[in-house]
């Protein structure tokens, strides 16, 4: 830490190589940055002590502020055929997703109460980043809770230090979606609402299958809570449908008698062989190709014939196993939409954070989120406006759907019930 | 036509008849004048059931058809449940209707029906139909609970069948002498298809006849099939059918000559046809409650949302189709070239040629509502 204001940093701005003035920090007044992470502390005795007299904290990347977490994510997104227009396929087919709300989510799990910077390697210096792209970045690292690192291409940072238009404009949009963010910091504090929890070491021999599976299962829109067994608490699988055990060692006995008490009172396990033996009686229910399912209490379990070693598979079984009667969120000309459901902490408001990680709205084919629950009212958040707006709602039976008008990078959807 | 014998029964007699009859629309003359009933029905509510009810009465009476028989219902739920056009459901504009599917099932329970599958390959997933109702938005209980002995079944791979079963197409087939089927497609005494009434991109219309070529598992016949075998899992279209690039798995019969056109608007119209002529449809039922125009799916643009507020149903699918094609404007004899078929061959034509059925009005025998009053045009 170069130089650290009183009152704890806010957002951060990854310092552009390109900007050799100090006068360019003026361009943070008014925003909510107030964090500069610098590539290293040659050569910048001016911005730190501009900063000082701006109160703008400075940094090295390797050295965040105390009480933040800094992980490396990547750049949200559609992801594109390197060398190609066109946009790469995930497993499904449909165009592969980059997003960090897994890493921000699992590292906010792990250290709860603290603040997640998340950042990625700075775009090539021929790459030119739309501003939707870096909308999306911002999008995503807040709506799970987390700060993304700002970072500009080398076209916009020029752009902006010589006050081109164009650039400037972009850049004062970028600054109004880290404000709305900004504002609505309490939003991080909201916990998930979740119908299934991944439970997991998230380390060691289980790191990335457990990581990966995350982010896929992200992917499918299964509201999955995350619970690191180290430091479980039987309290964590409360209001659960079902409990994921990917790990390939057997749970300690603790977790083990925890999760078996879970599904006895109704709850659903998901695990590997390398869970041990199952208790219960083999269930009557229509055979699944890769689990034997069994009954014990009032319970399921469906155990794996073999260790999963396809996390996205393990992904797709699981929110089959556990049924789409269960989903909190499910969208309709959503293909490019990630959600994200929280609670308020009195319980009495939902909010589902919606990510286009497309970067533009489709006004010919609008999307339609359907949202479980009963609500009595439905608005909007965007980063365009301050205020929400107020969206309609067809009610269902157990569950609304709001028509979401197009949204360009973000909509929170905030239900009242 | 086949609808007072078994599946087997008919397909013994046709096996035979294919023997003897020559390729020609002739043999579709044979036997008496196939029955169709049109109904108006303006919306999915209380008027559906007894609408159905009627037409079925109009056409000799479900009991007589179904009574103590295992029925197979195709329904049409054609690409991922997430796509819809707007924010309409997408049983307003290209899937049949859920209610339409339960009115169905509860009257060929009513009828006497030993047992009744629901069928459809659902999109790229091994998953249970009934998941693949729930991502619709629909509650599948309220389909299974329509009838005693209800079954859903995703067709798009091997299923719950312990192999494939083999239809053969009487004739030879225009491409395709035999298909590699979901048991479901054998293990049933009789046949419905129970579409949507809508344009088609490739096909020109899609009724009770295109609704087939979703029988094909994409294990075998879609681009996920495998070389050999069939693939364990669905995955994706069939886009192998449409481009004819590759064959389907060697496991299952080859095309019967693949130097012909790889055009989709020459091969889908001959596929579908084959396969309606392997696997007979028992019943036809087109639904145009609400629909849409333009195309077969959200994707087809421009397409619009409509409301035709009618259902057509008939004992034989080529004359069924041939009086939705009347009243949704279009001529059912119409050739490559005219529209629907600007740019496609039709579909109800090369069914004809194989003996499935006439598509000539004054063949038909109609009942009900007057085409002139349930016209709805779909090109405005």
């Amino acid at each position: 830490m170069l130089y650290n204001r009183p009152v704890h940093p806010n957002w951060p701005l990854r310092w552009p190589v390109e900007w050799r003035d100090a006068g360019a920090l003026d361009l943070l007044k008014g925003t909510p940055l107030d964090c500069v992470l610098l590539p290293s502390t040659d050569g910048y005795q001016s911005v730190v002590e501009r900063a000082r007299q701006l109160d703008i904290a400075v940094c090295d990347g390797d050295h965040p502020p105390a009480g933040v977490e800094m992980v490396k994510g990547e750049w949200p997104g559609i992801r594109m055929t390197p060398g190609q227009g066109d946009a790469a396929s995930g497993p499904t087919g449909a165009p592969w997703i980059d997003s960090n709300g897994w890493l921000v989510r699992l590292t906010r799990a792990r250290k709860p109460g603290g603040t997640v910077w998340v950042a990625a390697d700075p775009p090539k210096s021929n790459e030119i980043v739309p501003l939707s792209r870096h909308l999306v970045a911002v999008a995503d690292g807040a709506a799970h809770g987390g700060r993304w690192v700002v970072t500009l291409d080398k076209d916009l940072a020029t752009g902006v230090a010589a006050r081109k238009t164009g650039s400037v404009d972009a850049w004062k949009k970028l600054m109004g979606a880290v404000a709305f963010f900004a504002a609505h910091r309490e939003w991080s504090t909201w916990p998930v609402d979740a119908v299934l929890s991944v439970v997991s070491t998230f380390a060691g021999d289980n790191e990335f299958f457990s990581h990966e599976l995350l982010n896929l299962m992200a992917r499918t829109n299964i509201s999955y809570g995350i619970v690191e067994i180290a430091g479980f608490r039987p309290e964590a699988l409360a209001g659960l449908r079902a409990a994921l055990y990917p790990d390939v060692q057997p749970p300690a006995a603790e977790v083990r008698q925890a999760v078996l008490s879970f599904v006895e009172r109704g709850g659903l396990l998901i695990a590997g062989p390398k869970w041990g033996d199952a208790p219960g009686r083999p269930s009557a229910e229509e055979p699944h190709p890769r689990y034997a399912l069994r009954r014990f209490g009032k319970g399921r379990i469906a155990m794996a014939h073999k260790q999963p070693e396809d996390p996205y598979e393990m992904a797709q079984d699981a929110q089959i196993l556990l049924s789409h009667r269960y989903d909190l969120v499910r969208f309709f000309n959503g293909f490019l939409l990630g959600g994200y459901s929280t609670v308020s902490p009195d319980g009495k408001r939902r909010l589902t954070h919606i990510v286009n990680y497309g970067g533009g709205a489709d006004p010919d084919d609008p999307a339609t989120a359907r949202i479980a629950g009963r609500f009595r009212s439905a608005r909007l958040w965007s980063c365009e406006s301050p205020q929400a707006q107020r969206l309609e709602m067809v009610v269902q039976k157990e569950s609304v759907e709001v028509h979401l008008p197009g949204l360009a990078v973000y909509g929170g959807v905030e239900l009242e019930a | 036509m086949h609808n007072n014998c078994t599946r087997r029964q008919w397909l013994a007699a046709a096996a035979g008849a294919a023997l003897t009859r020559p390729f020609t629309t002739a043999s579709a003359a044979v036997g008496p004048m196939p029955r169709v009933a049109i109904a108006k029905c303006p919306t999915y509510g209380p008027e559906l059931l007894p609408a159905m009810q009627r037409m079925f009465d109009q056409l000799g009476g479900l009991e007589r058809m179904v009574k103590g028989k295992t029925v197979a219902i195709k329904v049409n739920m054609t690409g991922d449940t997430s796509y819809r056009m707007g924010h309409l459901p997408a049983e307003d504009t290209h899937y049949t209707h859920p209610r339409v599917i339960g009115a169905t099932v509860h009257l060929m329970g009513r009828a006497g029906a030993r047992r009744v599958r629901v069928l459809e390959s659902c999109w790229s997933t091994s998953g249970p139909f009934e998941e693949f109702m729930l991502q619709a938005n629909w509650e599948p209980r309220d389909i299974l609970n329509a009838a005693p002995r209800v079954e859903l079944e995703n067709t798009n791979y091997l299923g719950r069948g312990s192999k494939y079963v083999r239809l053969a197409t009487p004739k030879g087939g225009h491409m395709f002498r035999a298909f590699d089927l979901n048991h479901s497609y054998q293990d049933c005494d009789f046949f419905v298809s129970l579409a949507k009434m809508k344009d088609h991109l490739t096909a020109g219309v899609t009724l009770s006849i295109k609704n087939c070529f979703g029988i094909l598992p994409v294990t075998i016949y879609g681009d996920g099939a495998g070389v050999d075998e069939p693939a364990v899992e669905p995955h994706g279209g069939r886009g192998i059918m449409h481009a004819g690039n590759r064959q389907p798995s060697k496991s299952a019969p080859s095309e019967n000559d693949p130097k012909t056109p790889r055009e989709d608007t020459y091969r889908i119209p001959r596929i579908i046809a084959d396969i309606v002529a392997a696997r007979p449809i028992d019943l036809a039922i087109v639904e145009g409650v609400r629909s849409m125009a333009g195309g077969e799916g959200p994707w087809a643009k421009p397409s619009r949302a409509i409301r035709p507020g009618v259902i057509v149903a008939g004992t034989n699918c080529v004359a069924t189709d041939a009086v939705c094609m009347a009243v949704m404007g279009y001529d059912p004899m119409a050739m490559r070239g005219t529209a629907p078929f600007e740019k496609c061959d039709s579909t109800l034509q090369l069914a004809e040629e194989l003996g499935v059925g006439p598509r000539d009005l004054k063949r038909i025998e109609l009942v009900g509502t007057p085409v002139r009053e349930a016209l709805f045009r779909y090109r405005v």
